[in-house]
């Protein structure tokens, strides 16, 4: 069992050190905030009902797996240097940097019964994704000399996807030990870029001439006009639906397991649509140095003539597009959670986006602590975007009925930064992924963790409740109250 | 317990949100040294892309696709009919009348003639037939005294003049003043000289007219404003200078040949001279003779000898060529000339004393000189030099690290040769030479057979690779002063110089890049 762990961890360390994901770990393990929800409808928070108003949640993540500040400058003789060749030496074959926000304009959580959670959100979300190819970026720093007898791969990528999302999820219990949920969104499209292909090279011949060639088709709406200024109307035509599904099941009383899909479904983008592609069969351009014959009679005007040409061949052709789709960000998790004693759980999610062909995965490996009421605490570390220094933090200020809450992935070493440098630069300079979730909620109705009667009596027949689901009957919170009093 | 947490919580954040060094993102510079390959130059070249128009226009392409230099000068001379004019002649004419009553009379009466030679007076010519092309004969009829009553007219009979248009001689009525105009008569001499008839006619009259003694008629005419179609007669033996004429060869021109020694297959140099005058001329070419700058001249030989007896024409308008031979060709272009340069004078008649000749107004004599020279030979010793301004000095926040030229020529002409870059100061003064001894090799020359032809393409590829301190001269030179010094290829195995053909189709592919370090560093 142990060496099958150590295996899995191994075998996670290397794929998040060639993969990145976009997902923040952290946040999935506090369940004392009834934003808990969004990663598996199945899920169920801590407290029985919640509201959010704007502000309720904001919800901010960057993700670079290329690299951090400190790849990038070094101080010589005191002086802070950009040195890019040090760049290049630490980037992967293709830098990700992705930013994702979500605001939350209301959010209503609410325990039906002792096998039902309700929950429905209304939130506007962005995701922004830029894909730079190492070659490019070496191309610029050291130069093409590596590239002699060689293509380099330089086409940028950019994925961006705005909307506004309500949704409605219903989480029941199906058995003691089973419960599912599921959620359905419906999906307004406010922007879209996406990059359908992207494959520009650059060659080397060996005797140094540059072939440029570069085929595009990159799709995008709402973006050409955006200047017009945002009229609600002219969206309302960019219409999609996705569902989230989520289960859980508890083998033993201590241990719960759980899966989720997220954000399964698509949005079609009508408005403004616009087209911008590039054909390899026109957009390749041979410079083989100077001609000769133009070097000989002086042709003043070559070398414009010579970059209008090139201009010209890599312009690409803009035309109002049709409809397209695009899927959203689909995610993946599967998570373990064990109760150690009351209030203090241990566990791990393994998870896994899936955007525009590409699939990355993470882990997080956390502990949740409930003191008391009035606090909760989650502590984590996190393998993702070839970064293994995030130590992520959760808390909520439970002041029931008003909740505040803070969780991010690379959270925990901002104070260790501040206390062992005296100031953030350190965490600034070595952060490549950066979560931050926060936000104020209304509660009311806190569940507490049951100490199960076997755990304590072994007895089978008490009914127990736990914090990912699992709901204590009134019958036996009644009977922990009478026994704590 | 739970206070102190969140105090140490709350306290933490804040630390990390007020304890940021900005300093730290001040970049004071950024630094990267990239290694750049890049292509400098490509391309063909022939040899006719390397000249400039005035020295294009001369290279030709024989049928077997051989490239010759062809360069033609010729000389319109007019100075031969420009010896010849036919001057102006005036005439005073007086009819002496004795003293007399005419009785009334129905019919004019003619009284008096006079006939006279004139002549033109012109030497040595001795003319004996003048087409004109314009000219004219003024004439004033006076009566003295002016109070005669006598009524006259005057015949003028000129026999000699006859109208082109309809064949019949000059005569005219004539009376007070006035001008005839004979540009359509061809006048007939005899050794310059024509016949004037002038008849005095009294006209009819009903009353008797008294004829005072000592009355007399007088006529004044003038010949003038001749200009001729053509002459005829004997025209005289005269000397006529013709005007110093140079053949620029601008393939030897500008100090690429002054060392070289060149040896051409099959030169052609050749003086054809095209005479429209009908008159024996005998050309002298005073000086006729190959230059090149700080060289002696070179005479030009001919055949026949100097002088030289033209052919000429024995029919109105028609033109004969006479051809004069260089006998030393390969002695003149292997001299490599600047210029050939002839001054000729034309003599006609040359000794004689009689003859039938001619001139038309437009009679010419040309004398091209033609000379052709076959890219086909041996030659060494051929200097190409240019310079060049280089300034690099803005570029002196750049650190070149390492540089290197990556060059493959193919050479398809048979010219083998060093070529070498010298670096100067703003004076000229050279720094030093780019190139070491052993890089300059780089122009490898075609291999031909026997016959000339190319037999296998002369390659080099190399890289290059340019000292520190080389490049650090190319950044403080303010000129490039390129030097090539030339020959033709040298046979593989004896080493000595066949005769090589350069052809229109050859070309030198030229691919040339740079490869370079830089140190970069922007603050």
């Amino acid at each position: 069992m142990r060496l099958t762990r150590i295996c899995l961890m191994i075998a996670l360390t290397a794929v998040c050190g060639k993969s990145l994901a976009q997902i923040a770990g952290t946040q999935y393990l506090m369940n004392s905030v009834p934003q808990y929800v969004t990663n598996n409808p199945a899920f169920v928070p801590k407290y029985k009902f919640a509201l959010g108003l704007p502000g309720s949640m904001i919800d901010v993540n960057y993700y670079n797996n290329g690299f951090n500040y400190n790849d990038i400058t070094s101080v010589n003789n005191g002086k802070r240097v950009a040195d890019l060749s040090k760049l290049t030496s630490v980037l992967p074959p293709k830098t990700y940097i992705t930013t994702t926000a979500q605001v939350d304009l209301f959010r209503l959580g609410l325990k039906i019964g002792d096998k039902a959670y309700l929950s429905a959100a209304s939130s506007v979300r962005g995701y922004t994704r830029a894909m730079i190819p190492k070659d490019a970026i070496s191309l610029l720093v050291n130069g093409n000399s590596a590239y002699v007898g060689q293509t380099a791969s330089i086409s940028p990528a950019a994925e961006t996807q705005m909307f506004w999302e309500n949704s409605v999820g219903l989480g029941i219990s199906l058995t003691e030990n089973l419960s599912v949920g599921a959620r359905v969104k419906l999906l307004r499209g406010f922007m879209n870029i996406n990059t359908t292909s992207a494959n520009a090279t650059i060659s080397v011949a060996d005797n140094y001439s540059l072939t440029m060639a570069a085929d595009m088709n990159v799709k995008t709406s709402g973006i050409h006009n955006a200047d017009d200024g945002f009229k609600f109307s002219n969206y309302s035509g960019n219409t999609g639906l996705g569902v989230d599904l989520g289960a859980t099941f508890k083998p033993f009383d201590k241990l719960t397991l759980a899966a989720s899909l997220v954000d399964i479904g698509a949005i079609k983008w009508k408005y403004n649509t616009y087209q911008y592609t590039l054909d390899k069969s026109k957009a390749t351009y041979t410079f083989q140095g100077v001609d000769v014959d133009k070097l000989i009679e002086g042709h003043s005007d070559y070398g414009k003539s010579l970059v209008d040409s090139v201009k010209t061949k890599f312009k690409p052709d803009e035309k109002q597009g049709s409809s397209y789709s695009t899927a959203l960000p689909a995610k993946a998790f599967v998570s373990a959670d064990y109760m150690v004693v009351r209030n203090f759980h241990v566990g791990g999610v393994i998870y896994a986006e899936r955007f525009n062909g590409r699939t990355f995965t993470g882990m997080t490996l956390g502990a949740n602590k409930h003191f008391g009421k009035i606090l909760s605490t989650t502590v984590s570390y996190t393998l993702s975007n070839r970064s293994f220094n995030n130590l992520g933090a959760g808390l909520s200020l439970n002041l029931a009925p008003i909740q505040i809450y803070v969780v991010g992935d690379n959270l925990l070493r901002l104070p260790l930064s501040a206390i062992a440098h005296q100031n953030a630069n350190d965490f600034i300079n070595s952060t490549q992924v950066f979560t931050l979730r926060a936000g104020v909620n209304f509660v009311w109705g806190w569940t507490d963790d049951i100490r199960k009667e076997s755990y304590n009596s072994k007895k089978k027949n008490v009914k127990t409740s736990s914090d990912t689901g699992k709901h204590p009957t009134p019958k036996s919170v009644n009977a922990r109250k009478r026994k704590k009093r | 317990m739970r206070s102190w947490l969140y105090s140490v919580l709350v306290g933490l954040t804040l630390l990390c949100v007020s304890c940021l060094d900005k300093s730290e993102y001040e970049i004071d510079s950024v630094s990267w040294n990239p290694s750049v390959a890049l292509p400098l130059v490509n391309g063909q070249l022939h040899i006719t892309d390397i000249l400039n128009d005035d020295d294009s226009i001369h290279f030709k392409t024989d049928s077997d696709g051989l490239l010759y230099v062809e360069y033609d000068k010729e000389l319109q001379s007019t100075d031969i009919r420009k010896l010849f004019s036919i001057p102006s002649k005036s005439v005073a004419k007086s009819f002496i009348l004795p003293g007399a009553v005419i009785p009334p009379h129905n019919n004019d009466i003619r009284s008096d003639s006079i006939i006279s030679a004139i002549d033109f007076g012109m030497s040595p010519e001795k003319l004996n037939e003048i087409a004109l092309n314009s000219g004219n004969v003024s004439f004033a009829t006076s009566l003295l005294p002016q109070s005669s009553q006598l009524k006259y007219d005057m015949y003028l009979v000129l026999s000699g003049f006859k109208s082109r248009s309809t064949g019949k001689a000059l005569n005219a009525v004539i009376n007070g003043s006035g001008n005839i105009d004979l540009s359509d008569y061809t006048l007939s001499l005899t050794d310059n000289k024509f016949d004037l008839k002038l008849v005095l006619v009294f006209k009819k009259s009903t009353t008797s007219t008294t004829i005072a003694p000592a009355t007399s008629v007088n006529v004044q005419l003038a010949f003038g404003d001749f200009k001729f179609i053509y002459i005829k007669g004997f025209l005289g033996d005269q000397v006529t200078s013709l005007e110093a004429q140079t053949v620029d060869l601008g393939i030897f021109d500008g100090g690429i040949f002054d060392q070289a020694e060149i040896s051409l297959a099959n030169p052609v140099v050749s003086i054809n001279v095209i005479n429209g005058n009908g008159v024996p001329v005998s050309a002298d070419f005073v000086k006729i003779e190959a230059r090149k700058q700080g060289s002696d001249p070179i005479k030009v030989l001919m055949n026949p000898a100097n002088p030289v007896d033209l052919n000429f024409p024995t029919v109105l308008g028609d033109t004969k060529s006479t051809t004069v031979a260089v006998t030393n060709v390969k002695e003149l272009l292997d001299y490599a000339p600047g210029q050939i340069y002839y001054q000729a004078d034309a003599r006609i008649n040359s000794g004689l004393t009689s003859g039938n000749n001619f001139i038309m107004d437009t009679s010419q004599m040309r004398v091209n000189v033609h000379v052709e020279v076959p890219l086909w030979g041996s030659a060494s010793g051929i200097v190409l030099q240019d310079t060049l301004d280089v300034d690099l000095s803005s570029a002196e926040d750049s650190d070149v690290e390492t540089a290197s030229l990556k060059l493959k020529l193919l050479n398809q002409f048979p010219l083998d040769g060093n070529i070498q870059f010298v670096l100067t100061d703003e004076h000229y003064a050279p720094i030093t030479t780019l190139l070491t001894e052993d890089q300059s090799h780089l122009i490898e020359g075609s291999t031909v057979d026997a016959n000339g032809e190319l037999q296998s393409v002369g390659t080099y590829d190399n890289i290059i690779k340019l000292n520190d301190d080389k490049i650090e001269n190319l950044f403080k030179a303010k000129h490039l002063i390129m030097i090539a010094a030339l020959q033709t290829s040298r046979d593989g195995q004896t080493g000595t110089p066949p005769d090589v053909k350069f052809k229109a189709d050859y070309s030198l592919s030229v691919e040339a890049g740079i490869l370079a370090t830089v140190k970069l560093n922007v603050k």
